[in-house]
């Protein structure tokens, strides 16, 4: 995970939309990537948000640049979901369709079934509440407190989507291991 | 307990319970149910598997110079990411002129031709063409359509060849005004089109995916004004059938017609 400490002894200060770009771009369009899904919407997003730095749409609360971030990366990106609400964001999962052979290893067929891209391929099958708590969580790497100030609603709420994405990962991930069981 | 408990398992705490997230007392009350319960114990450990899986995913690398490019042009409303944009040198002249089109046609109604106060808007937006992209207070626009807003001019450049002008509000909204040669084939665009003259020249409103789009035919060149959220494959999508192209003229001369279409258009050219 990206390090967005200030550097020692640095006095907190409201980073610019440039220091974002510069400085933790990777950090920014990695969660952009994983919420939307492809690279197209991603830049789009990240964009958004440096548009939204840039006219202090956000107040920064120092020390807390991450959470800071990721709120307005999600804001914007469902301020987005909202705007696009035609686009078909909860369809069923475009993940490959494979076939493992009767000689193949079990463990080694799990292993092919979860490379990164088949696991983004379920994370954005997912709806935009399960997968927005499941990229803030795993992702990001934000607790549960901040997930619901994120997200605006009760830690609770954060409870049953964090256990509901993950269960319906491993739903979309899962049917290949049974494929190849005994 | 919470209503979290679903009948006699606690499912919607088990990934708070194996994130660390759950107060002593649930903590305690979920460990002595998993104790007892194989299929809470199995839901959990699938849990866990699946959010190792998603935390061991690699950071995304940009595509390579996105940040260069956005550092040196600045932060682009949506959409617009792809356009295979060059920012050109700005043409005051025909920004204002572009700026008093957009005003007349936020403030137009079907059928209705608009003559804005050339002078008092000129002024304001040479101005703001001159300083430059965000530094200058917004025009207040108050119109009937969704296209309303607060809009300066944000970017000249040109895509594919042709001009295109950005404007933006304070919500990060755009409007995009561009010219393509060719003639408007009226009989390909949607029945629910809608007529509108803007400046004294007759066109017709459209919306294409809940975006309203208006197209203006001029001797040689079609103007188009698209709102926020119309994305380049839609809008390409969208003039293809409707844009008759000109094969029998030369780039030079193609160019030439859409920028004089966009000044002839606007009403600056006396």
């Amino acid at each position: 995970m990206t390090d967005l400490s200030p550097p020692e002894g640095a006095p907190p200060r409201s980073p610019s939309w440039e220091d974002i770009a510069r400085d933790h771009g990777r950090f920014l369009y990695t969660i952009a990537y994983r919420l939307t899904g492809n690279h197209e919407d991603a830049q789009d997003l990240v964009q958004e948000v440096l548009l939204r730095v840039r006219r202090g749409l956000a107040t920064y609360q120092p020390g807390s640049l991450e959470g800071w971030l990721s709120r307005i990366t999600t804001n914007a990106f469902l301020d987005d979901v909202r705007k696009r609400k035609r686009r078909p964001f909860e369809v069923v999962p475009e993940l490959p369709d494979r076939v493992f052979g009767v000689d193949d290893d079990p463990d080694e067929a799990l292993q092919r079934s979860r490379l990164p891209d088949d696991v983004q391929a379920a994370i954005r099958s997912l709806p935009i509440d399960f997968r927005t708590a499941l990229v803030l969580c795993d992702v990001v790497g934000l607790d549960y407190a901040e997930i619901a100030t994120a997200t605006g609603v009760p830690v609770g709420t954060v409870r049953s989507r964090l256990h509901r994405a993950r269960g319906q990962l491993r739903q979309l991930l899962g049917p290949m291991r049974a494929e190849v069981g005994p | 307990m919470s209503g979290s408990w679903d009948g006699q398992h606690p499912h919607d705490l088990l990934a708070a319970y194996g994130d660390g997230e759950l107060g002593v007392a649930e903590r305690m009350a979920v460990a002595a149910h998993l104790a007892g319960c194989r299929a809470c114990r199995a839901e959990l450990s699938d849990a866990i598997e699946i959010r190792a899986l998603v935390r061991s995913l690699p950071d995304i690398e940009p595509p390579a110079g996105f940040y260069e490019r956005v550092l040196v042009a600045g932060p682009s409303p949506r959409g617009r990411t792809h356009r295979r944009a060059r920012v050109a040198a700005v043409n005051l002249v025909a920004a204002g002129a572009l700026w008093i089109g957009v005003l007349g046609v936020l403030g137009v109604r079907d059928g209705t031709s608009i003559t804005p106060d050339l002078r008092s808007l000129l002024g304001q937006h040479t101005t703001l063409a001159t300083v430059g992209s965000g530094a200058a207070a917004p025009v207040p626009v108050a119109a009937p359509r969704s296209l309303s807003g607060d809009y300066v001019l944000v970017r000249a450049m040109t895509v594919d060849g042709w001009p295109q002008y950005l404007y933006e509000d304070a919500e990060g909204r755009t409007l995009s005004v561009f010219a393509r040669p060719g003639r408007l084939r009226e009989e390909a665009l949607p029945t629910t089109r809608r007529a509108v003259a803007v400046n004294g020249v007759s066109g017709w409103a459209v919306t294409i995916d809940e975006q309203e789009v208006v197209f203006l035919q001029k001797p040689g060149s079609v103007v188009v004004l698209v709102g926020d959220d119309m994305r380049d494959a839609t809008a390409d999508a969208a003039m293809e059938p409707i844009l008759e192209r000109r094969d029998d003229l030369g780039i030079v001369d193609q160019l030439v017609g859409a920028g004089r279409a966009l000044l002839e258009t606007f009403g600056l050219a006396a």
